[in-house]
């Protein structure tokens, strides 16, 4: 895996001063409810650098699909942005309108959804969903924009693309609906990727296949990808750099091998000794006892107080972001200088 | 993964439905139930001094051909058009249900049949098979709930075929089989009770129907024969005087427009109040 | 060496699709198939979609009716079994299901869905009843005032621990696990097969654990069966398995099993 992230550590990218691919800059969602306005996603910051897959892993309720449909502007109706900051190579995407950040998506960033199947058209060829981008995006001709999506699935390794090009979706096997949606992401070259549990539906062998391509297109396009997912392998074997997001607000982040090789929150801590490997026997897997707090009854201080292990006095007061290495933070008053 | 907040709103316009579908229907109720008491005349008696009056302080809605109180008519024929929806409704739904669940449950060569026969029954027009039926059993107000009855069940059966086998697709039935519970006591306790609630919101939409089913028959003069007053008969009585007495078409009119709004939306709220995902904390 | 509590032999199910002869397809989801499972133990079954591994499950609960082959429930076979000792065998087989969402009534209380197989075989009077209902939701964590609630209104890992409940309630012999912690987070995965475990020390429960998640496969089996298109291709106690797979086709899935301890290296 990725030998020269565990090298430093530390984002290569960032000394290069290039303007992150996007950035998230306290960005806070909330949902209207009857009982008021419920803050799902609070005061979220991640940034995704070219060539990087950034993986945001939480549990159901944590807030991490509504961040990354906040960045493509395809927030539920009764959800917006309350405030902050959403930038693409440094252009606002605020500031945009609808019919502007429309024309964004699938040019400058493309979303990889969870059920590939769903996302495509029963009734049309796969060439011709795969081409449209360019249609709509580039008014090529739709001879021109079917060529190129014969060369495009064949990049995402669909084999014979010319006549898997002209089948339709139902023809093709889980796995390469999934490869056909990235196909169709890759159309026009994009910036960002965003894929929102892209290998959930799949079988483990499948899984793997797709993951290595999102590992190659980031090799080969130097495309920054925002991987969302709950699975924690995943994030293990896939990401660079990874943000743990809990009951809408992120508890840490950082390099993928380091955050976890020495998980500094008690709640990373307790999701790697929730999950079951392969490689080891474990004696007892730790359950966290409890339940996701809902997002109109959150604790006064850290979220995760009521069912950290580690709680102590200090708990009541909501913590800071501390580092606990370049690049390595952790909203945990343990991380606090000293306890490290 | 959104904290999508179970939703816990059945929407105040939702319950408004109800109320309102509620209140309509109740006011076509009680006047059924108690007509001899809601209405101000009988509906019999001849007033041969006033035919053919407008609304008055005496006749509120007016009299008709023969002197008649047309708002106490209309009142009585509420009785007429709730016994028949209601005859007619019921042996729909009970049909229905007991042909659908059935088809539904027990799949195979008895689905087959079951549905051939009810599509053969639906694709006739409804009126045509309710005269065929009238015709073939005689003009009376019992055959004509039960030819509109009969013509209900294809509709039933379909939606409560089609609920059987979506409760089927669930793992509690598995679970139930898995408990060794018998198939009576499967459709009993555990597809019966999830199949009724559309079948209790298509019952309102065929309450309504059987009221404008049972209006035509009587237009026709195959329902409620006169002198007994119906909406049907009413209706058609009041064509010959469209332009002298208007109120003889209208009256009549906007009592079946009143039940047939309120059981229509009844059925929409009750839908929804009926749903359990609707009922989480 | 003793008895099995459930031999299965040349267990086969063939699925037939189309109407014409011509274009009839036949499909055997599941293909032969031969397994032991001792008393006690909890063999895990593992395999992807299509291996055909719920398709067994659903012939040893008879909610499918096998093409060919027996199985011996304490050396009995189902297939042969009719009327009253069905029934004495069946209650002694339970299960819990995949999706906690659809495998409970909504319209039924929870006392109400746990007292379903007390009433179905007749078990104690009204009250006893009420009172297994309350210690059994006590046993998997709840407390009795569970009883009240809907299904709906439980969170999916509530609801699983209903499900078990559901399962222990005749205390039965074998309990059938299909995919029963693949619809949860992984705290509360962690939460349920712990519970699983307790429950087996505590009731001296066999169970046949089906999952298509190997690390959940390996933290709760004894011993491994890994299924692919309708066969066993693999079998043998789990770390045998699980450190040095045999057949190609196993190792295959262990690689491509993205694994937290490998990222921490």
């Amino acid at each position: 895996m990725t030998a020269a992230l565990a090298a430093a550590d530390v984002r290569p990218h960032r000394l290069n001063h290039r303007p992150a691919t996007l950035s998230i800059d306290r960005v806070s969602v909330e949902i209207a409810m009857r009982r008021g306005k419920a803050r799902v996603v609070d005061d979220v910051t991640l940034e995704v650098w070219p060539s990087e897959i950034v993986g945001l892993i939480g549990e159901s309720g944590s807030g991490k699909t509504l961040t990354a449909l906040s960045v493509l502007g395809l927030l539920p109706r009764r959800a917006r942005i309350a405030s902050g900051q959403i930038r693409l190579n440094g252009d606002s995407l605020a500031d945009k309108s609808d019919a502007d950040r429309r024309r964004l998506r699938g040019d400058r960033m493309a979303f990889i959804p969870q059920d590939a199947l769903r996302a495509l058209n029963p009734v049309l060829r796969v060439d011709r969903q795969v081409g449209e981008p360019l249609k709509i995006h580039r008014g090529t001709a739709w001879s021109r924009a079917k060529a190129r999506a014969v060369d495009l699935l064949g990049s995402v390794h669909i084999a014979s693309p010319e006549q898997r090009a002209r089948e339709y979706p139902h023809q093709y096997s889980g796995g390469m609906q999934q490869r056909a949606m990235i196909a169709m992401g890759l159309a026009l070259d994009p910036e960002l990727l965003v894929a929102d549990e892209p290998t959930t539906a799949l079988d483990v062998t499948v899984q793997a296949q797709v993951l290595r391509l999102l590992r190659e297109i980031r090799d080969t396009h130097g495309t920054a990808i925002l991987l969302i997912t709950h699975d924690l392998g995943v994030v293990a074997t896939t990401c660079d750099w990874v943000y743990v997001m809990y009951a809408g607000a992120v508890l840490e982040s950082g390099p993928v091998a380091r955050l976890f090789r020495s998980p500094q929150h008690p709640y990373t801590q307790a999701l790697l000794r929730a999950t079951p490997t392969v490689r080891t026997v474990q004696a007892e897997l730790v359950s966290i006892p409890g339940q996701i707090p809902l997002p109109f009854d959150l604790p006064q201080g850290c979220r995760f107080a009521d069912r950290c292990p580690k709680r102590f006095a200090r708990c009541a007061e909501p913590p800071p972001l501390f580092e606990a290495a370049p690049g390595h933070v952790s909203r945990c008053w343990l991380a606090e200088a000293g306890h490290g | 993964m959104s904290a999508a907040a179970p939703s816990r709103h059945i929407t105040w316009s939702r319950w408004r439905l109800l109320a309102i579908g509620g209140a309509l229907v109740s006011l076509v109720l009680i006047a059924a139930a108690f007509a001899e008491f809601v209405a101000p005349f009988s509906p019999y008696d001849l007033d041969v001094a006033s035919m053919l009056q407008g609304p008055s302080a005496a006749h509120w809605l007016g009299t008709d051909e023969i002197g008649r109180d047309v708002l106490s008519r209309a009142i009585f024929a509420a009785r007429i058009s709730v016994e028949v929806a209601l005859v007619a409704v019921g042996v729909g739904l009970l049909g229905g249900t007991v042909i659908g669940i059935a088809a539904g449950y027990f799949g195979g060569l008895l689905d087959q049949a079951l549905m051939r026969f009810m599509e053969l029954l639906f694709s006739f027009p409804a009126i045509l098979l309710a005269i065929i039926l009238m015709a073939s059993l005689g003009t009376n107000i019992l055959n004509a709930m039960v030819a509109i009855g009969i013509i209900f069940i294809p509709g039933f059966s379909r939606l409560a075929r089609a609920a059987t086998n979506d409760v089927l697709r669930h793992q509690y039935i598995d679970a139930a089989r898995t408990i060794g519970m018998t198939d009576a006591r499967i459709l009993w306790r555990e597809v019966l009770p999830n199949v009724m609630t559309p079948l209790l919101v298509e019952a309102t939409v065929a309450f309504a129907y059987a009221v404008l089913l049972e209006s035509a028959l009587s237009f026709l003069g195959l329902g409620a024969q006169p002198p007994e007053p119906s909406w049907g008969n009413m209706l058609n009585t009041g064509r010959g005087f469209m332009a002298q007495a208007p109120w003889l078409s209208i009256v009549p009119g906007m009592a079946m427009f009143i039940a047939v709004l309120g059981f229509n939306l009844l059925g929409d709220g009750l839908r929804d109040a009926l749903d359990p995902h609707l009922r989480e904390t | 060496m003793a008895e099995p509590l459930l031999r299965v032999r040349g267990l086969t199910k063939v699925f037939e699709s189309g109407w014409l002869p011509s274009d009839r397809r036949r499909l055997a989801a599941v293909d032969g198939v031969d397994l032991d499972l001792m008393a006690g133990e909890t063999l895990g079954v593992v395999g992807e979609s299509g291996s055909g591994k719920s398709t067994l499950l659903r012939m040893v609960l008879r909610l499918l009716r096998p093409t060919a082959g027996s199985i011996l429930f304490e050396g009995r076979s189902l297939g042969e079994l009719g009327g009253p000792e069905l029934r004495r065998t069946r209650r002694r087989i339970q299960a819990v299901f995949q999706d906690p969402a659809s495998s409970f009534n909504p319209r039924q209380k929870v006392g109400r869905a746990l007292m379903a197989p007390l009433e179905v075989y007749d078990v104690g009077t009204p009250r006893e009843r009420l009172a297994r209902v309350g210690e059994t939701l006590e046993l998997v964590g709840l407390g009795a005032s569970f009883m009240e609630r809907y299904p709906l209104q439980l969170s999916g890992g509530q609801r699983q621990r209903v499900a078990i409940a559901r399962a222990i309630m005749l205390r039965p012999a074998l309990v059938v696990a299909d995919e029963p912690t693949s619809a949860l987070d992984v705290s509360v995965q962690a939460q349920i097969l712990n519970l699983f475990r307790q429950m087996k020390n505590e009731l001296g429960l066999t169970y046949l654990f089906v999952s298509h998640n190997l690390g959940v496969i390996r933290y709760v089996s004894d011993r491994v069966a890994v299924m692919q298109l309708g066969r066993i291709i693999e079998t043998g106690p789990s770390h045998e398995v699980f450190q040095r797979p045999q057949h190609e086709y196993t190792q295959a899935l262990l690689a491509a099993v993205p694994d937290i301890e490998r990222a921490a290296g």
